[in-house]
């Protein structure tokens, strides 16, 4: 045999070697995988080997289920629920401690308003001399001072710019 | 669409689970629980994997029943499920095996010996399957799944394509590729009639 006729061989031999697999080959397949193996006692053995590990593997015995496969689905199906019920209380616990919180806060006024809450001072509040009545007015939109009026706290700025010296 | 099982009413088993209907689950447990075993203790090579296996792929098909659309075939999307979790148990079982746990494989048979007359036979039968089990054991598991589909399952070339996801020549090669691979380890034992 030349070295091209078994190159050819060769080819043709790794194409029968993979085609043994196919179980329904075409017509066309068959006649060419048939006229190879008349020539080919490489192949021939090749295919008898394919035939004796399909009785060998077929022939194996499998060790038996426990038979309670069926009860371990329900299990694992219902050990899944019970964790996805968990979680939607995790997660409306921690929703509702959130809330809770974000009330005490508000109540407390951390956030909008309170005692930490500083207004804008006016002049006045400021202890700085009212040029005119209108910033004697701007005491009116500020906040309550906690122990003085609006008035007093205006006339306690005066006070004190007269006790100094400033007026 | 070989006769291996009926894929027309595995469809409808499917379409009730979509539904949420249990009993259609307990049928697909019914129909599929042994060859979904036999595929995972191939490749697995314990008993107690095997079944859990089993178990998990069961669970995802029910779970995963809103996205079957039929294209493929009941059977085959049923055993793409089963193939991919069995892959998965290996690989963490391998991860454990790294870890130091020891997870070897059990005994092929859990039964007990039998009486002294047979005890040489059942050993002599028990060798045998050792062997086969070692041999199929230095595949790599997607070729052992592989020789299990074809040989074991007698499944066409198109629907271990189907299952695996795999081009048909590839297949083909992989094949080949194996039986070579076996037939030093396999070659001088005897068919069972």
């Amino acid at each position: 045999m030349s070295h091209e006729q078994h190159d050819e061989g060769s080819a043709e031999c790794q194409w029968v070697l993979a085609e043994l697999s196919e179980r329904q080959p075409t017509p066309e397949v068959s006649r060419r995988l048939e006229a190879h193996l008349a020539d080919c006692p490489t192949c021939r053995d090749a295919l008898a080997w394919d035939r004796r590990l399909a009785g060998v593997l077929k022939g194996e015995s499998f060790p038996p289920a426990s038979g309670s496969i069926q009860q371990h689905v329900h299990a694992l199906l219902e050990r899944r629920r019970t964790v996805w019920w968990r979680g939607i209380a995790a997660a409306f616990a921690v929703a509702a401690i959130l809330s809770t919180c974000g009330v005490i806060l508000l109540w407390d006024g951390k956030i909008y308003g309170g005692r930490d809450h500083k207004p804008a001072m006016s002049a006045a509040a400021n202890l700085v001399p009212a040029d005119s009545l209108d910033d004697l007015m701007v005491l009116v939109a500020e906040p309550p001072v906690p122990s003085l009026s609006r008035s007093q706290s205006g006339w306690l700025a005066v006070l004190v710019q007269v006790s100094e010296g400033d007026l | 669409m070989t006769g291996w099982f009926v894929d027309e009413n595995d469809n409808e088993l499917l379409r009730r689970c979509q539904r949420g209907d249990e009993a259609a689950l307990d049928a697909l447990v019914g129909r599929y629980q042994d060859r979904v075993f036999r595929l995972a203790w191939r490749v697995l090579g314990n008993a107690a994997l095997a079944e859990d296996a089993t178990a998990e792929t069961l669970v995802k098909i029910w779970r995963r029943c809103g996205q079957y659309q039929a294209r493929s075939g009941a059977g085959t999307w049923i055993y793409q499920i089963a193939v991919r979790t069995i892959l998965d148990t290996r690989r963490s079982q391998q991860r454990r095996w790294l870890r130091g746990l020891r997870l070897g494989p059990a005994a092929i048979h859990d039964h007990q010996p039998g009486p002294q007359e047979e005890m040489s036979r059942r050993e002599e039968w028990q060798q045998r399957e050792e062997r086969v089990r070692v041999a199929l054991q230095a595949l790599p598991e997607s070729d052992r799944v592989l020789v299990h589909l074809h040989y074991f399952e007698d499944r066409t070339l198109a629907e271990i394509e189907a299952i695996l996801d795999v081009p048909k020549a590839n297949l083909k090669m992989r094949l080949a590729r194996a039986r070579a691979r076996l037939r030093p380890l396999l070659g001088g034992i005897e068919n069972v009639s």
